[in-house]
């Protein structure tokens, strides 16, 4: 259970040298610049820093969401950064899952339906797609709150919904963007519980956070400062949930 | 993605805001109901004449001097030479090949009398022979019709219609009596059942007698020009009787090779065809109409489509986070365009095909489905969809995952 | 006064702010408009088709003849009686009202031959000598027949404009000879173009004497009597005068119906009046209904307008402003658009008229279409835009007006 974190080749993600910088208006916008590390399948990694730091913009791109200005991103040994915008999109379909600190649930649709949404741009027939979007809302616990709109779920349902929606492609890494910002302290408890016992699951979970407490729950902590890693270790303080529960 | 997929999510987005997609729907409905509502009740005009008509016998046709209706030029006719009962009556004899043929002329607006009461002088007289029965629908109620020894013998005797009997003979039977018609005596020998009316004239203000007695007696030294009614053996059979009619009829009068003829020939269906001539403009400028409110329609489409995006715009930041390409969005926007779209069509022909059936009803008659323009309507519609819902959906397509889902 | 001014430049400022909208929305209100404009103008265009050619048969002259020209009782009148020369002579004798009294006679589809220039289908019209002196006197060229050339059945024509223009396209017809089914006229002058493009036939004739006329086609021709009453308010009169005379001279019993027709300018008016309101109706609703669907645009918008901006309602009332206030605000809104999108229109159908009856009566020689709008139309319009931008905008108004201000300033 214990992560490697020397760069071998079966390395499931890794940045080389990658670097991201944008113009707002007149002046010139560096979010990041040089950055390379390694993620290995089955790790737990919280990527950390104060706001304004580079760690969205760091996020951005390992969920394929923003193309690298400078450097080379491979995932599961795949040039990502030279990709076109549906393969990008098809590497966010199957291999990635996201959770938003707002959680980004379809305001109009219940539960089922945005937990089949990926499955439904992944062309998985309707019977199938049913099935799996069940066993992903029972994975979180959420088996009786299936036709449940957002507006009559709470904020940690919402959130294990929007966890449920990440597991349901089965996919290679999960990337948690705040995920217990918009909750309360015990609810985000609850919730970082759940991403312990994916992670033992063996789910690779990629935090991003700005808070030392919820940075803590990984197992290797990047810190990024000002567009550039500042450190990168393993967390021997891990807050063990039984620790936190006193 | 599947199709059916994006039509049930469009189908939800639209939903989503009843009133804002109900007014959408409502301008589709209001251009399409204009297409579909004018041909309608076009079709139910024209299935009115239709119906008219085939009281007049649908393999009858007529050969006269005149044309059916006088719109217009009146010169051209004026000038033509009459069909003189001589020509009708070599016609008859040479035309052999017709179920029936009646000769007829009218006179209009006569006077009959009988025992001190009058008819108002709208009378009218038709000086004919024993085809009047069957190539004008008639039956005999009491006594009997015309038969050739009448004509022959250029009898005064009369076939009463059965608004004069019921003017002239209330209680008492006809037949037998005399009576005058503009002043000439007639023995009755016959009355016809009631047919009603047509056009909204009736039918039974009418005195029949045969024409040679009235060529004596009610005809001008001037002259007037005859009818003359052909019943062909079969509707099948109507176009070869017509050309062998026709032929004869200017060997008779001489018309030489090549020339018009100098007489007309009226059928049903030439008097459809003048109809449908005119009314297919009317169905025309409905079109035209009804694409300009569709244009202001699509315009309409555009501009809440837009907002529709920009409202939704966190919403396609998600949809591209969890995998949805580019095109998926573009597609997904395009269907609701086209959706929304089509359910205008099918609001507005349900309420254009209303109006056609209340305009059958004020005239009575079922009107036809315009299905052409039906379809046209709904490829219309289809069409508008696509051309103005293209820009708000590539807008959205073209929306950066990150800063839409930034967007608040 | 000042919170309209406030209002319109709020109104002014919405829109601004979101220009892809506001052009969109205005595009819908300026289609509907403009083809409502186009059909009234278009209407209007016929209407003055339609006098134009009405003005033909001058409107104080009676045509007394057997036929009814509206077509009624068609049939029944073919068999009627002609109206003979000596029934004329003896009306012209007998009637005392009108200023002229005048016979003439016509007949259709004869050849005309000058040289190798031939026409079919015209018509000559046998006349007396005085029958352009009803008309106004006025030639094109040349002169009228007199009466010694009427009562001697002279050889001698007038011909119609465009039978002139056709048969001597570059030469001058006056003096020529021509031949009419083979009968050899000469002419003496040239009618004035009468006619418009609908009713052209008048111009397409050839004028002779009556006498000329009857030794050619037979002296019991029918006669058609023209009876100039010398001014509409004489037209009564006259005409009453004319059908006891008509009915003397035609040896007509009491009670007995007239065997002739009084012929009117205003009669065929009358017969058209309810044709014209159908087309009217049905025109102006057809296109009506674009322009409802416009509208239609503009409620939909002002909704939206409002549930973005409740914040903003939620503020303003906040501030002490009244229910009424944001509702003028939102009226205000929808009746700019509305009234952007008419003056629009207006533009673009005065160009429109312009160029389309420009282009007419260069090609076409069609001048009954007006190159300018109606100020009557314009008025209208402006005043039906303003009014369906009040119907418009006046729910999602009032829905504006009535949000609670906490609720409101609690969504985002």
């Amino acid at each position: 259970m214990a992560p490697s974190t020397d760069g071998t080749d079966d390395s499931l993600i890794e940045l080389r040298g990658i670097g991201r910088s944008y113009n707002m208006g007149a002046e010139w916008i560096y979010a990041l610049q040089d950055v390379s590390l390694k993620i290995h399948r089955n790790e737990y990694v919280a990527i950390m820093g104060p706001s304004g730091s580079g760690k969205s913009t760091l996020m951005n791109i390992l969920g394929c969401l923003d193309t690298p200005s400078y450097g080379e991103y491979y995932f599961a040994g795949e040039l990502v950064s030279a990709m076109d915008d549906s393969e990008l999109a098809a590497i966010r379909n199957q291999q990635i899952g996201f959770v938003f600190q707002t959680f980004n649930l379809l305001p109009r649709s219940d539960a089922l339906h945005n937990v089949e949404l990926p499955l439904i741009y992944a062309g998985v027939s309707g019977a199938e797609r049913k099935e799996r979007a069940h066993e992903a809302l029972a994975h979180v616990g959420l088996a009786n709150r299936v036709t449940h709109r957002p507006n009559e779920l709470s904020g940690g349902q919402r959130q294990r919904v929007a966890i449920a929606r990440a597991l349901v492609t089965r996919p290679a890494i999960i990337l948690a963007d705040e995920p217990t910002g918009n909750l309360d302290s015990r609810t985000g408890i609850e919730i970082m519980r759940l991403f312990e016992e994916l992670w033992t699951q063996g789910n690779t979970i990629i935090l991003v956070t700005h808070e030392e407490d919820i940075a803590r729950h990984a197992a290797r902590i990047i810190r990024v400062r000002d567009g550039n890693i500042e450190s990168d270790e393993v967390n021997d303080a891990r807050a063990m949930s039984e620790d936190v529960q006193h | 993605m599947q199709l059916t997929e994006s039509v049930r999510m469009a189908v939800r987005s639209i939903g989503a805001n009843k009133l804002r997609a109900g007014l959408t729907l409502l301008s589709i409905a209001i251009g399409v109901f204009a297409i579909v509502g004018v041909a309608a009740a076009v079709g139910a005009l024209e299935a009115k004449v239709d119906d008219q008509l085939s009281a007049f016998g649908r393999n009858s046709f007529i050969l006269q001097k005149d044309p059916a209706t006088h719109f217009g030029d009146n010169s051209r006719y004026r000038n033509r030479k009459d069909i003189t009962l001589r020509q009708a009556l070599e016609f008859k004899r040479r035309m052999t090949s017709a179920q029936s043929i009646s000769l007829t002329n009218v006179t209009m607006g006569a006077v009959v009398k009988y025992a001190g009461v009058s008819t108002d002088p709208n009378i009218n007289v038709y000086g004919t022979d024993e085809g009047f029965l069957l190539n004008a629908d008639f039956s005999i109620d009491q006594g009997r019709g015309l038969d050739p020894r009448d004509v022959q013998m250029r009898s005064n005797v009369a076939v009463i219609g059965a608004e004069v009997k019921t003017m002239l003979f209330p209680h008492e039977s006809a037949v037998g009596k005399i009576l005058t018609v503009n002043g000439q005596p007639y023995t009755v020998i016959g009355v016809f059942n009631a047919k009603g009316a047509i056009f909204g004239q009736s039918q039974d203000a009418l005195v029949v007698v045969p024409i040679t007695s009235a060529a004596e007696r009610f005809f001008d030294e001037w002259g007037t020009s005859i009818s003359i009614n052909v019943r062909a053996w079969s509707v099948e059979a109507l176009d070869e009787t017509v050309g062998q009619a026709v032929g004869i009829l200017r060997a008779i009068r001489g018309v030489e090779i090549g020339a018009e003829n100098d007489f007309e020939v009226i059928t049903n269906e030439s008097i459809s065809e003048t109809f449908g001539d005119f009314t297919k403009y009317i169905a025309w400028f409905g079109l035209f109409c009804g694409s300009v409110a569709l244009l202001a329609a699509g315009v309409g489409i555009m501009n809440i489509m837009l907002v529709s995006v920009k409202e939704r715009t966190r919403e396609i930041g998600v949809r591209k986070a969890v995998g949805a390409t580019s095109n998926d969005i573009l597609t997904q926007f395009m269907i609701e365009a086209v959706t929304l779209c089509q359910l205008g069509a099918l609001i507005g022909i349900g309420i254009g095909l209303l109006g056609g059936l209340g305009m059958g009803a004020l005239i009575k008659v079922t009107p036809p489905i315009p299905w052409t323009w039906v379809g046209v309507s709904i490829a219309s519609c289809t069409f508008v969809g696509l051309v103005f819902g293209i820009y708000p959906a590539w807008r959205a397509s073209r929306l950066d995952p990150i800063e839409a889902l930034r967007y608040e | 006064m000042d919170s309209l001014v406030e209002s319109i430049k709020m109104a002014i400022a919405a829109l601004t702010a979101n220009k892809m909208r506001a052009v969109l929305t205005t595009l819908g209100v300026v289609i509907g408009i403009t083809i409502v404009l186009a059909m009234g103008w278009a209407l209007s265009g016929l209407d003055a088709a339609l006098e134009d050619t009405l003005a033909i048969f001058g409107d104080d002259i009676l045509y007394v003849d057997k036929f009814d020209w509206t077509g009624r009782r068609w049939m029944e009148a073919r068999n009627r009686k002609n109206i003979t020369y000596d029934q004329f002579l003896k009306v012209e004798e007998r009637l005392q009202s009108p200023q002229y009294v005048i016979p003439t006679a016509r007949r259709t589809s004869l050849d005309v031959r000058h040289e190798n220039l031939q026409l079919t289908s015209t018509t000559i019209m046998g006349v007396s000598s005085d029958y352009n002196a009803m008309l106004g006197g006025s030639m094109a060229e040349g002169r009228f027949f007199n009466d010694m050339e009427d009562n001697s059945g002279a050889g001698v024509a007038v011909l119609g404009n465009a039978t002139a223009e056709n048969l001597f396209p570059s030469a001058d017809p006056i003096g020529k000879r021509i031949r009419v089914n083979g009968i050899p006229f000469t002419v003496i002058g040239v009618m004035p173009k009468r006619g418009t493009l609908g009713a052209d036939m008048v111009d397409n004739q050839i004028l002779m004497p009556l006498k000329k006329f009857f030794s050619l086609y037979g002296a019991s021709s029918r006669i058609v009597i023209n009876v100039k009453a010398g001014g509409t308010d004489r037209l009564d009169e006259v005409r009453y005068e004319t059908i006891g005379v008509m009915r003397q001279v035609r040896s007509l019993a009491p009670g007995q119906e007239d065997d002739f027709a009084i012929n009117t300018q205003q009669a065929f008016r009358d017969q058209t009046a309810q044709l014209r309101f159908i087309v009217y109706g049905v025109g102006l609703m057809l296109t009506g209904l674009s322009f409802l669907v416009g509208s239609i645009g503009i409620m939909n918008i002002m909704f939206v307008s409002v549930t973005e901006r409740t914040k903003e309602i939620g503020i303003r009332k906040a501030l002490g402003a009244t229910r009424s206030s944001i509702l003028l605000q939102f009226l205000v809104e929808a009746v700019v658009l509305c009234l952007l999108g008419s003056l629009i229109a207006l533009v673009i159908t005065s160009i429109g008229a312009y160029a389309v009856s420009s282009w007419l009566e260069r090609s076409y020689e069609l001048d009954f279409l007006s190159p300018f709008i109606p100020p009557s139309q314009i008025l209208l319009a402006i005043l039906v835009s303003a009014f369906v931008g009040v119907l418009a905008g006046i729910i999602p108004a009032y829905r504006g007006a009535r949000l609670d201000p906490v609720e409101a300033l609690r969504s985002e």
